[in-house]
């Protein structure tokens, strides 16, 4: 697989990331997927997708404020970068284009 | 922030160790909002449950997914699988292999269970440094007492001891208006101690050191269950008074029901606001300062100890200080180091399982010798036949393990419900399953996995491809059997000889145990302890009329049909006492002669079935005022008198020339205590009411004891004092039960685990000597076809099967000669190389051999030799 294809789970992270705008960080991101999709979202996937997208500058982390809630611990807010937008856009693309005249066949 | 609302601990620190610092706050602050809000939703379990899953989610996939952590190596599943598989095929095989390893794991990890629950740390913070320290006069290898004087200057200078404290324990009488009084085990106490062990007060406080000065007003602490059943856990218990020991104290705290210390206590004083006018000897417990070493803290104290002379201490005695650790010296280092040793012992058990289920997988492997052949002849290599094999072994190791957690389980309780449920254990004993015994357990499947496995493994490696492709395999010797089945057969019966060997010695010594316990009629006879103190009985007069008061009460209840006074129950071990006659006129210590003395009254005969043999009984004309009476037993005639007359005769006790002199007015036959050679104790019974002693014993037979003995003995005792209380009450029975508990423990398991034991070795020798033997039934027809006669070939297969498994109980019986010593007390006066045991054992083990032998040897003299031939 070339190294900037974009995996269905990291499809619903970005996606998640920009429906949360100012608000996502870890815990806001995984909800959201787990209420669109119906999936359970474990911590170690969300966390190491948000990595490896971080890895390949398509959303950028800067660190937040820490509440006693999470034990004095630090979050972490992502945004979406300009090269994560175009993959989006292109991903989407590809999906539609895909779908086009098929999608009849699956109701 | 509340701890108890934190994610596990233990997950936490795991995630910490994976992920990289600059990440660890946004994973572990994420992972706790989470939690907290499945806390919330669905409790603490579930969301406990939810946090370990992430967890180990997390660890797979950053540790061995993608190789950050410690790669784990590749389980070989496919192998297990086909073990499984070929397993299941043989389910009568594969249920007696885990069978045995249950019982052979099971039996030693339930004791190493109960081993493990008596060592068990103090229930206190840093329980490793909590210690006794104490002074040993080293010349004569017992206890000195501690000054006063010399514990202050112990606690005042820099001895590498955070805190000191003082106790003396000892049972005490409480009392309250009103409510029956009763003896609870009390002990005097410095408030340091409860620093020491950090105890926290239930309800109230603990004692401040203003508590200990002389001339404190006296107040008590009382532990939770005295609380509860003497004052309903009601607040107005806190200010109360007490009578304890015969003085008022006011009860100031109330600690858990979970903190005895010393032993089993239930109530505290403070030491040191009473005056004593005899030195008391109080132990000392002390918390050793971290880093602190227990032999830098013994020199720190000793040089204390040397800084000036010790009135108190015995002059001359060479004193040194000692730490121990609490709970070491309560147990005793010799104890420890014989617990260890059994445990060891018993683990031999797994052993001779493993070898057991050796010989189960040798002889499949024999039958099997064809699909192995087939396998490598197809190309599958020796390693991959031998790690098939080898699976199979770790497969039945691990139900094996999992039954023998199992027959642990059942094994505890077991022990729990019957042989120590008269056990006075002490509070820091906690007889369960723990962590360490799952790992002992699993210690052992890996040694009976390891041990089962290695030998067919290796020997599957040998297969003869061409020959056992050809051959019927089920039917001759395909493969070179070389020397591994009679290497077997040899360390199974090493083994197992050593093992009964010394499992019949612990045997045997439960049983002298259990013998030496009196032969006294214990049937409905309820027995008591009465201390008349000295703040409420000051002299003999006094303490002779609560007897008489007592025994008319006695006489007056329609329950008790009879009641006997003593100043120690019979079947206990008294004091023994040295007498001089007054017609051997010497001093000298030959002329002296030494029994065990016991004060009675008259009816203590008829209720204990002594019959008379000479002369009279005590009877009440033996009072205060009329000539010294003494009644000895037939024992004390003939060891002490050589056959003399006795009757007639004057004996001084101990030293004195000039003392009371009592004269023997009648000979008893005495079914009383034995000695450690196995001879009676010589034994002289002297008349109650002569000597009014303070420790007193009452026994009463009542019918239907258990209902009816308690209320009667209560009642009777209340009339003759409404203050006294009633210690110790037990049926004579429990007092034996009690007394050889540690016997019938150690006996019990080893009972169980020599039977166990000698059914594995049997089953086990009987497998491997008849596969042995049947090995050679081809070799066996080519010798009938050459014309050996049947009884030849039935003697020669007989001795050479018999070879290896005599080689092995020599082994076994020098095993057991060198270690039994070891057993040390446990062998209760029994020879740890007792001939009748060793040749007991060994004679049954080789008839077992011989049996094992004979069956497969008379087989293999009547075949066919055509038949056995011509199936190649």
């Amino acid at each position: 697989m070339p190294r900037h294809s974009m995996g269905e789970f990291e499809h619903l992270i970005l996606l998640a990331v920009i429906r949360l705008g100012e608000e996502a960080f870890g815990v806001p991101i995984i909800r959201e997927v787990e209420a669109r999709t119906g999936r359970e979202v474990s911590q170690a996937a969300a966390y190491l997708t948000l990595r490896r997208l971080e890895e390949k500058g398509w959303v950028a982390g800067r660190p937040g404020e820490s509440t006693s809630r999470r034990g004095g611990r630090a979050k972490r807010y992502y945004t979406v970068t300009e090269i994560g937008r175009q993959k989006l856009r292109e991903a989407r693309n590809s999906l539609l284009s895909m779908w086009t005249g098929i999608a009849e066949e699956l109701r | 922030m509340n701890r108890s609302s934190d994610p596990p601990g233990w997950a936490i620190r795991l995630i910490a160790r994976l992920t990289p610092s600059r990440h660890q706050s946004e994973l572990l602050g994420d992972l706790q909002e989470r939690f907290l809000e499945k806390q919330e939703g669905r409790g603490r379990l579930r969301a406990c449950i939810w946090f370990w899953r992430q967890t180990l989610a997390l660890t797979w996939a950053l540790a061995v997914r993608r190789g950050q952590g410690p790669t784990l190596p590749r389980l070989p599943w496919y192998e297990f699988r086909l073990a499984f598989r070929s397993l299941r095929r043989a389910p009568a095989l594969a249920a007696a292999g885990v069978l045995a390893l249950g019982i052979g794991i099971g039996a030693p990890s339930t004791l190493f269970a109960i081993v493990d629950g008596f060592m068990r740390p103090l229930p206190a913070p840093d329980p490793h440094r909590i210690v006794d320290v104490s002074l040993l006069d080293e010349s004569q290898g017992r206890r000195l007492f501690i000054p006063h004087e010399l514990h202050l200057a112990w606690q005042e200078s820099d001895t590498g001891l955070e805190i000191l404290g003082a106790y003396w324990s000892d049972g005490s009488g409480v009392s309250r208006p009103g409510v029956r009084p009763l003896r609870l085990s009390g002990a005097y106490i410095t408030p340091e101690v409860f620093s020491v062990l950090e105890a926290r007060p239930a309800a109230g406080r603990l004692f401040q050191a203003a508590d200990s000065l002389p001339g404190a007003p006296a107040v008590a602490i009382i532990r939770e269950d005295v609380w509860g059943s003497r004052f309903g856990r009601g607040d107005e218990a806190l200010g109360s008074e007490l009578r304890i020991n015969g003085v008022i104290h006011t009860i100031v705290g109330v600690l858990p029901a979970d903190f005895a210390f010393p032993k089993d206590q239930q109530v505290w004083m403070p030491l040191g606001s009473q005056p004593y006018d005899y030195p008391i000897p109080i132990r000392i417990l002390g918390r050793l300062g971290a880093g602190v070493s227990p032999k830098v803290a013994q020199e720190k104290l000793q040089s204390v100890l040397q800084s000036r002379p010790w009135q108190e201490l015995a002059p001359g005695a060479p004193a040194r200080a000692v730490i121990e650790e609490y709970v070491v010296q309560q147990l005793g280092r010799s104890t420890i180091r014989t617990l260890r040793i059994v445990t060891l012992l018993a683990s031999l058990l797994v052993l001779i399982a493993a070898m057991n289920v050796a010989g189960i997988l040798l002889a499949r492997g024999e039958s099997r010798s064809r699909d192995l052949a087939v396998c490598m002849a197809i190309g599958g290599s020796r390693a991959r036949v031998a790690g098939q094999l080898m699976a199979e072994s770790v497969l039945l190791a691990l139900a094996g393990g999992g039954l023998g957690i199992l027959i642990a389980f059942a094994g505890l309780a077991w022990c729990r419900s019957t042989l120590l449920a008269e056990a006075n254990l002490s509070y820091w004993v906690r007889l369960e399953l723990g962590a360490s015994t799952f790992g002992f357990a699993a210690l052992l499947s890996t040694l009976a996995a390891a041990v089962a496995g290695i030998v067919p493994s290796l020997r599957a490696s040998q297969v003869d491809l061409a020959g056992a492709v050809k051959r019927d395999a089920s039917r001759s010797a395909s493969i070179r059997m070389g020397r591994l089945v009679p290497m077997v057969v040899g360390i199974e019966t090493a083994l197992s000889c050593a093992l009964l060997l010394m499992s019949s010695l612990i045997v045997r010594g439960a049983i002298e145990g259990a013998r030496s316990a009196s032969e006294f009629p214990t049937e409905d006879v309820l027995t008591a302890r009465l201390v008349l103190e000295d703040y409420d009985y000051p002299d003999a007069a006094s303490r002779r009329g609560f007897a008489s008061r007592l025994d008319e009460s006695m006489e007056g209840s329609s329950a008790v049909k009879e009641a006997a006074f003593m100043s120690i129950l019979p079947g206990k071990e008294a004091s023994s006492t040295s007498l001089r006659f007054e017609d051997r006129d010497s001093l000298s210590d030959a002329d002296s002669v030494q029994a065990q003395s016991r004060l009675v009254t008259p009816s203590f005969f008829s209720m204990f079935g002594l019959q008379l043999i000479e002369g009279r009984l005590l009877d009440s004309g033996d009072r205060p005022g009329r000539p010294l009476a003494a009644v000895v037993n037939r024992e004390f005639v003939e060891r002490r008198l050589q056959g003399e007359s006795a009757v007639g005769r004057r004996f001084r006790m101990g030293r004195e020339r000039q003392g009371p002199a009592f004269e023997i007015v009648g000979i008893v036959s005495d079914p009383g205590v034995t000695l450690d050679d196995g001879k009676r104790e010589p034994g002289v019974f002297l008349a109650f009411a002569q000597a009014s002693p303070e420790v007193m014993w009452v026994a009463l037979r009542v019918s239907d004891v258990e209902r009816r003995g308690m209320p009667a003995l209560l009642e009777a005792v209340g009339q003759a004092d409404a203050h006294l209380p009633v210690g110790r009450v037990r049926t004579l029975e429990q007092v034996r039960q009690r007394e050889s508990a540690d016997e019938r423990l150690f006996g019990t398991l080893f009972g169980v685990f020599g039977a166990v034991a000698m059914l594995l070795a049997a089953v086990g020798l009987h497998g491997v000597i008849s596969f042995s033997v049947s090995q050679r039934s081809r070799e066996i027809g080519i010798r009938r076809a050459l014309g050996a006669t049947s009884g030849r070939v039935f003697r020669n297969t007989v001795t050479r099967g018999l070879r290896p498994a005599a080689l092995g109980m020599a082994c076994g019986i020098g095993l057991a000669y060198l270690l039994s010593p070891s057993l040390g007390e446990i062998l209760y006066r029994t020879d740890p190389r007792d001939p009748a045991v060793f040749i007991s054992v060994s004679l049954f083990l080789l008839a077992i051999c011989g049996v094992s032998a004979m069956l497969p040897a008379n087989r293999a003299s009547r075949l066919d030799p055509l038949k056995v031939l011509r199936a190649d």
